[in-house]
């Protein structure tokens, strides 16, 4: 049992490419409205689904979840049109999946098909699912903008590359603003999955790496994330004091002060128009510490086993 | 994560900080890329650690 829904205001340009795309589904669709003033009721109507109506909309994921059926669940944006894949949603089973999304010049690639799952955040309503798998042969596209010749060459160029999604990148970095650290975690490696790290994901990576280590206790997946940003930007001293405080938080100081070291070392020789400027005086003050503590606790170990 | 030279170079690093060997290997490999300050920067940091050391404090540490 396959239960589709689309949240829908003034589509009515798209809306009938939308639902004819999804009628070999033969499967129930909900419409959630909100306040159409143009013949989009009318054309859900045409094809029979269910329509709610709903007003003064702040959380969408509310909604979304309201529109969940029992068994498995699809979505589509009233915009979008599913070109391919409808056996392999039909015959889906064990486990959500992605869905490569073309959206005007970008590949994103999102969980639509799921069990079970309920959406999460207001704006960017979002399904998260750690198991979640990839569908190859689904592939969605954005109507009625292009022509399917003219939006081919970008999918096919964006497949072979990892999808970019902006959202997640923006939502991640709200998300770590509020403290909620397991959400960031989940939505911050779901879009470094996707990138294929250019600048913008450097940071939110080091940032994940210290989630990882300060506040969710991972000093493995800390390690691996920091070793990237080490590896892309060696002379920044923080990647490497990162690396060091994942060693000094495991209590291997031998290791952690030579890792230091390096952030002294390398992060004097950091260029002055780098790409994120900083007072490069600054990055001395924590190595600096974190060395003497080193040494005191390597001296201790000495001292006292 | 796919395991490339750069990566390797660094988990020998992580592994042993205390020896040239991950420095070398992760110099060269930001030679091959071309990124010539990244090289150059690895090199200092090598005279720096290393020079001084012989192979008998290479252990230390450990």
């Amino acid at each position: 049992m396959l239960t589709i829904q689309l949240i829908v205001k003034d589509n009515e340009s798209t809306l009938r490419a939308a639902l004819e795309s999804l009628s070999p589904l033969n499967s129930e669709i909900r419409v959630a409205d909100l306040g159409s003033k143009d013949r989009s009721r009318e054309i859900c109507e045409q094809y029979g689904v269910q329509i709610q109506h709903f007003r003064d909309v702040e959380d969408y994921s509310a909604i979304r979840n309201q529109l969940l059926g029992e068994g498995w669940n699809f979505y589509l944006h009233p915009w979008e049109k599913l070109v391919s894949g409808h056996e392999q949603i039909l015959n889906t089973i064990g486990s959500s999946c992605y869905f490569d999304v073309y959206q005007g010049k970008n590949i994103s690639r999102e969980i639509r098909l799921c069990r079970g799952l309920q959406f999460r955040y207001p704006i960017y309503e979002t399904l998260v699912d750690p198991a979640a798998t990839k569908l190859p042969q689904g592939i969605i596209w954005a109507l009625p903008h292009r022509r399917y010749e003219d939006a081919m060459p970008f999918i096919e160029s964006w497949k072979s590359r990892s999808g970019a999604t902006e959202p997640y990148y923006y939502l991640a970095w709200e998300l770590l603003g509020q403290g909620s650290f397991t959400s960031f975690e989940n939505i911050a490696k779901h879009y470094l999955s996707l990138e294929a790290i250019p600048k913008s994901s450097l940071m939110l990576r080091y940032r994940l790496a210290q989630v990882q280590l300060y506040n969710l206790g991972k000093p493995s997946e800390a390690a691996t994330n920091a070793l990237c940003c080490v590896g892309a930007k060696p002379l920044m001293a923080e990647f490497w004091c990162l690396l060091g405080d994942v060693y000094y938080a495991q209590k291997l100081y031998p290791h952690a002060k030579e890792l230091y070291e390096n952030a002294m070392i390398l992060g004097a020789r950091r260029p002055g128009d780098d790409d994120w400027p900083v007072e490069l005086e600054k990055y001395k003050q924590h190595p600096t510490q974190m060395i003497e503590s080193c040494e005191d606790m390597i001296a201790h170990k000495r001292l006292y086993g | 994560m796919t395991t490339s030279p750069l990566i390797a170079a660094l988990l020998c690093i992580l592994e042993n900080p205390w020896t040239e060997k991950g420095y070398k290997d992760l110099k060269f490999q930001y030679e091959v890329q071309g990124r010539t300050h990244e090289a150059e920067s690895i090199q200092a940091l090598i005279d720096q650690k290393f020079s001084h050391v012989d192979d008998s404090t290479d252990s230390e540490g450990q």
